[in-house]
């Protein structure tokens, strides 16, 4: 007997949150995001400091020697580690010459390749924009922030609340990668340490006014 | 603890990120004599020397490599990938001093 | 703020106090007439102002509720609320002040010699030498209402001390390219030159233009009110700021502290209105402040000349200045000097009422009284040098300028000014820029020239007389110090431990230096063969708060894919290390009851996942587990422990083959990181091995379908046949279930058909209500770990870390079967081969107890009245109709049938081993 079924439908660890905070809701694609706050309808905060949840994507895990060629595939060109570069269908952070995280839709004959792993929701993503986001994030780990250690395209793993982040450095924002286990800590400290900055959150309606197209990561692929 | 170790993957973090494994050993041959297998997994050396070590970077790229340190002055000396050639001094086997 | 626009007014002891503009709490007291600002820590003598720039004790209060506060270095603010410390009833007559008098009785170290006999009243008397002693009271309160945070920077150059030598320091640093940060404790920059308008008068417009030059340079970041307190390894300096705390993270280091004005000792040298002649200064300049009626100066240098002249300019009489010259050391002008003559002594209670002047050498007797009421020091500088000592920097004594200076650095560190014992402008400035440019290069560390001084060594009187203060932190006397040396003593670290100098507030900032004096001449020694006492953070006084900060990570929480279901189902939850689990529902004995009966679902999302790939996995397998997986079948599961050399179990968990080269091990809650970090290292060790290992713990939830009506509900939710002949016991699937990609494993931890389901974190919730709703009609229950662990321990089934400990090896836990001898190498082998010949020693055994009393974990097993066993688990089981559990017991009773005791509420019950499952021994269920 097979009953019937609704399609699947994906959730981000943040939905609760969101919820919560009075976020509008609505099923996306697939999945369940937050597409909008109560605050994204007032006027431009004077701040502009932004926090945005981009959980609600697929991301794949590429490990062993080939992730080079793969991410040559994908990027066209080799991505060093520690950078970040726009692929194909997304952007490619490059975390060892053996592992790199493809953030995005990889198309079907990478995700085929036995050298990619599927790890969407293993990865949930957090946008913050704004002038103070260096000085948000510098509260939160012992990261070096400053543009010669962490240009734009570069991306670092490691604690941020504690939690093993991978940070990549955009021109006009930062994304925060972590495990969806422990996200709504992060989640929770940036806010709890934004708020003397007028930190807010935003829905991801706002996303690609927030996410510059192509992101930073054409700017240096070497 | 504010002592930087310098990841292969990461650059200089602060030590904290990592976890200890203790000097590089070579494990015995499945044969070896028992008083050598129970040296390779009882007795922890604990020398005053430059030594080759395992790291483990824990909180970031959950990566092991090996650190040569001075284990006198604190001193990070080198640090490679496992299968790098490890350089310099004496590493294996029995402690010295 | 730095300053406010008008006059403010605070409270001191409940009485109004008016601030000026700029004035700090103790200008402000002082402008006011409180001379009296406390009490000391030991007799209770009244103290005032002494080096008023944030270093002695004397000007610590409480403000708003923060004890010790150097009210000499904090600006007054309005309704600020002061209250002084260490006294009772109060400042002006304080009932301890009896101890002054009664100091004969209460040499060095007194308590520990007096009160500890008889032993029994030493509680007493603790508790009395508590309450007196200790320096403010702490407002249990504050410290909740208080936000510390935690901040990290990075700088190339980082320069400590923001005066002349640090502010050329950082000007050069940056020039060479270099982005600096300039950490500096004061309102303002500019250290010295603030407070010494005579040295600087003619150079205003150089310090000016230096000045801004620091402020408008976009590559130094200025740290102003900001404290370096520590400098640890690789360069890491500890600033505080406001309730802030601040990592500062350097390539070189410039410390440019300065100097710290020495004290004589003299009787009578803590008196309120004897002074040492910075803070004079000081608070001439910056708070404004005069001081009424006579003053005498005591000096050796043109300094003491320079705040002769500016005491004169705000209208204090300047009746001498006492130099230890034969001639005057500056240009006197009309002032009234003394040449070759110091101060012997002063008068006065509650404030200095005259000072006893006469001949510098010792013997001679002929002195002078003289009426004033300021006695203004101005005998040297020591060197600031707390910071490059914690660094590692080699500190030799100077004869020539009666100083500690650094002759070697450390690596990545310079100095520069006033710590180097450099103390003329220009030779600062000239230093400060050679170490801003040597840092700019990388540089730093190796030794630096000091020009030779100019001077010879200075003269000092010892004192003569009694209440000479060393220390005016903790109360001790020259005479103290003599004494202590003549009790054994002798060495400079000993006498400080034992005499308590240099162990107070101000840490040897005051003391340092006399007290290494007092212990060169008590033992006929040389300053340099005496040397110091070893620097340790924290350099300066920092609030433990601070220290402590907010720790996000200590409170990081990690939820599963389910937790917002849990949630609205209303889930008890467990702290399971950092995880969230639900406990239970609400009834654990029917979330039990359930899922033998029924079926049930559990969230197992917490389980560690690892996914490996690659030719050479199942080598691997085959070395890491004792076990056999070279020929376990694609589509197959099989349960594994992971032991490391030792033969000791680190965790236990299920391999399963998805492919020929494609593996799927789960491993416990607690050892997801662990596992991971295990198995990566003999990774490394081999790098040869084709493996890929994805750590698929976050990316992959886990639920367990668990119950003789598992596999309807799973039917409901998936088109795939799972029939038990085509999913049997110990299948490792991978099926589309609620239209979801799955790895099914049909274990069976709970003992009854079961499978546990991985699917993607993101769609875990979605598959879930499928499940739950596909089996509505058949009574589904969520159900949580405490149902969870009832129904393992019918199975006998143990948990690792919670049944297991440091000495279990797979033999003694019960597993003999799982360890393959036959097997030429493996982890854990050689110790495990040793194991299996030697006798066997405790082993982890099932029991079951008449009745329903459970025994708490831990509870002791005694074989004749020895201890000789533990409970590790204990549960009131249903199907065996009484309590049951797991326990280690020796060998000699591990055999079925066997009856052991267990200490229960004190006394002993008896308990029967039982060697196999309490249910369904035969696993007809499972495989059902």
């Amino acid at each position: 007997m097979i009953l019937q079924q609704s399609s699947p439908l994906a959730r981000g660890p943040l939905v609760a949150w969101h919820r919560g905070a009075g976020g509008v809701l609505e099923q996306v694609g697939g999945w369940e995001i937050c597409v909008s706050h109560p605050v994204d309808q007032e006027p431009e905060s004077s701040s502009g400091n932004l926090l945005l949840d981009w959980s609600h994507r697929s991301v794949t895990e590429l490990n062993g020697p080939r992730t080079g060629e793969l991410v040559r595939g994908l990027v066209g060109t080799d991505v060093a580690v520690r950078r970040t570069a726009a692929g194909r269908a997304g952007m490619v952070s490059r975390l060892t010459p053996a592992r790199a995280i493809v953030f995005g839709d990889p198309g079907p004959e990478v995700l085929a390749d036995p050298a990619a792993v599927d790890v969407t929701g293993g990865w949930a993503t957090i946008v913050l924009s704004g002038p103070d986001a260096i000085n948000i994030l510098s509260l939160l780990t012992s990261a070096d922030l400053r543009t010669r250690a962490m240009p734009v395209a570069a991306c670092r793993q490691g604690p941020i609340a504690g939690i093993n982040t991978l940070l990549c450095h955009f021109a006009g924002h930062w994304e925060l990668h972590a495990c969806p286990d422990s996200v709504l800590s992060l989640w929770e400290a940036l806010l709890d340490e934004g708020r003397a900055y007028g930190l807010r959150v935003v829905g991801a309606e706002r996303l690609g006014a927030v996410v510059t197209v192509g992101g930073g990561g054409q700017e240096d692929s070497s | 603890m504010s002592l930087m170790i310098p990841c292969p993957h990461c650059e200089r973090r602060p030590a904290g990120e990592f976890h200890f494994g203790g000097p590089v050993q070579e494990r015995p041959q499945p044969d070896a004599a028992t008083d050598q297998w129970i040296a390779y997994t009882y007795d922890q050396p604990n020398r005053r020397a430059v030594q080759w070590e395992w790291w483990f970077h824990r909180g970031a790229c959950r990566q092991w490599f090996l650190v040569q340190r001075d284990t006198r002055t604190n001193q990070v000396l080198d640090s490679v990938l496992p299968g790098a050639a490890m350089t310099g001094t004496p590493e294996s086997g029995g402690g010295d001093e | 703020m730095s300053s406010h626009d008008g006059p403010c007014s605070f409270t001191f002891d409940g009485k109004s106090i008016t601030a000026q503009p700029g004035q700090t709490i103790a200008g402000a007291l002082h402008q006011a007439g409180v001379h009296v600002v406390s009490r000391s820590f030991k007799y209770h003598r009244p103290r005032g102002l002494f080096c008023a720039t944030g270093r002695c004790p004397n000007c610590l209060c409480t403000v708003d509720g923060d004890p010790n506060v150097r009210t000499c270095v904090t600006p007054a603010s309005q309704d600020m609320a002061v209250r002084s410390q260490n006294a009772w009833p109060g400042l002006k007559w304080d009932v301890l002040s009896v101890f002054d008098r009664l100091h004969r009785f209460m040499p060095v170290g007194f308590y520990y010699r007096v009160m500890h006999k008889p032993r029994f009243l030493w509680p007493v008397f603790e508790s009395i030498v508590r309450r007196i002693a200790g320096l403010g009271r702490i407002d249990q309160q504050a410290g909740g209402r208080r936000r510390y945070d935690r901040q990290t920077l990075h700088s190339d150059v980082v320069v400590i001390g923001g005066g002349w030598a640090g502010m050329h320091a950082a000007i050069e640093a940056s020039r060479g390219g270099c982005d600096v940060t300039l950490v500096d404790d004061r309102e303002e920059l500019g250290g010295h030159a603030l407070f010494d308008p005579v040295s600087w008068v003619e150079r205003e417009p150089e310090f000016l233009s230096t000045l801004q030059a620091v402020l408008d340079d976009p590559r130094i970041r200025v740290l102003k009110k900001a404290t370096a307190f520590g400098c640890y390894e690789d360069r890491l300096v500890a600033v505080q700021t406001g309730d802030r705390m601040i990592r500062l993270r350097a390539n070189q280091v410039v410390v440019a502290t300065g100097g710290w004005e020495k004290p004589l000792v003299f009787p009578g040298n803590d008196r309120p209105g004897v002074m040492l002649a910075s803070g004079v200064q000081q608070m001439l300049c910056r708070d404004r402040c005069q001081f009424p009626g006579e003053a005498v100066v005591v000096t050796d240098n043109p300094s003491g000349y320079h705040v002769a002249h500016a005491l004169r300019a705000s209208g204090t009489r300047v009746v001498a200045v006492v130099d230890h010259n034969e001639t005057p050391a500056a240009d006197p002008g009309d002032l009234p000097v003394r040449t070759g003559q110091t101060i012997h002594s002063v008068s006065g209670r509650r404030h200095v009422t005259s000072a006893v002047v006469g001949p510098l050498d010792a013997e001679s007797s002929s002195s002078e009284s003289v009426r004033c009421r300021w006695v203004v020091q101005a005998v040297g500088f020591t060197t600031a040098s707390g910071l490059l000592a914690q660094a590692g920097c080699r500190l030799v004594y100077d004869e020539s300028r009666d100083l500690f200076r650094v002759d070697q650095f450390s690596d990545g560190f310079r100095a520069a000014g006033s710590v180097n014992g450099t103390f003329d402008i220009d030779a600062c400035a000239r230093e400060g820029r050679l170490a801003g440019e040597v840092a700019a290069a990388g540089e730093g560390g190796g030794s630096i020239d000091v020009m030779p001084a100019e001077t010879s060594p200075p003269e000092r009187r010892p004192p003569q007389g009694k209440k000479a203060f060393v220390c005016l932190c903790e109360d001790v006397t020259e005479k103290d110090l003599f004494d202590a040396v003549a009790e054994g003593f002798a060495n400079i670290e000993t006498l400080k431990r034992y005499s308590t100098v240099c162990m107070g507030p101000c840490q040897g900032k005051m003391c340092q230096s006399g007290s290494i004096d007092v212990c060169a001449r008590a033992n006929e020694k040389t300053v340099a063969e005496t040397g110091r006492t070893t620097a340790r953070p924290p350099d300066q006084p920092v609030p433990l708060g601070v220290l402590a900060g907010r720790a996000p990570h200590r409170h990081l929480v990690r939820r599963t894919a389910l937790h917002d279901w849990h949630t609205e189902a209303g889930a008890v939850f467990l702290d399971s290390g950092a995880w969230k689990r639900p406990e239970s529902y609400g009834d654990p004995a029917a979330e039990y009851r359930v899922v033998r009966e029924g079926v049930g679902l559990i969230d197992v999302s917490t389980l560690g996942k690892l996914e490996l790939r690659g030719r050479d996995v199942a080598e691997f397998l085959e070395f890491v587990y004792p076990n056999r997986f070279a020929k376990l079948q694609v589509g197959r599961v099989r349960y594994g422990v992971v032991c490391d050399e030792s033969g000791i179990i680190l965790d236990d968990g299920t391999i399963a083959r998805l492919a020929d080269d494609r593996w799927f091990l789960t491993t416990t809650t607690g050892n997801a990181d662990g596992v991971d970090s295990w198995f990566r290292w003999w990774l490394a060790t081999r790098p040869d091995w084709d493996i890929r290992l994805t750590n698929v713990s976050g990316a992959t939830a886990a639920m367990n379908l668990a119950g003789p009506r598992s596999r309807d509900v799973l039917a409901a939710v998936c088109d795939d046949d799972i029939s038990t002949e085509a999913v049997p016991y110990l299948a490792a699937s991978q099926l589309t279930v609620a239209g979801v990609p799955a790895i099914v494993l049909r274990i069976g931890f709970v003992g009854e058909l079961g499978y546990e389901i991985h699917v993607p974190s993101h769609l875990a919730e979605h598959v879930w209500r499928e499940l739950m709703t596909a089996g509505a009609a058949l009574g589904i229950q969520p159900f949580g770990v405490e149902a969870q662990r009832r129904l393992r321990l019918d199975k006998q089934h143990f948990l690792a870390g919670q049944d297991t400990d440091a000495l279990s090896n797979p033999f003694d836990a019960g597993l003999p079967w799982i360890v393959k001898l036959d097997k030429p190498d493996f982890v854990g082998r050689r110790a495990l081969e040793r194991a299996s010949q030697r006798d066997p020693g405790q082993q982890l055994v099932g029991f079951r107890l008449e009745g329903n009393q459970v025994p708490p974990e831990p509870s002791l097993v005694l074989v004749d009245g020895r201890l000789e066993g533990r409970v590790t688990s204990a549960r009131y089981s249903p199907v065996a109709g009484a309590t049951i559990g797991l326990a280690w017991v020796p060998a000699e009773s591990a055999e079925n049938g066997q009856q052991i005791s267990i200490q229960l509420d004190g006394r002993l019950v008896n308990a029967v081993v039982q060697r196999e499952p309490f249910y369904d021994p035969e696993g007809a269920r499972l495989k059902s």
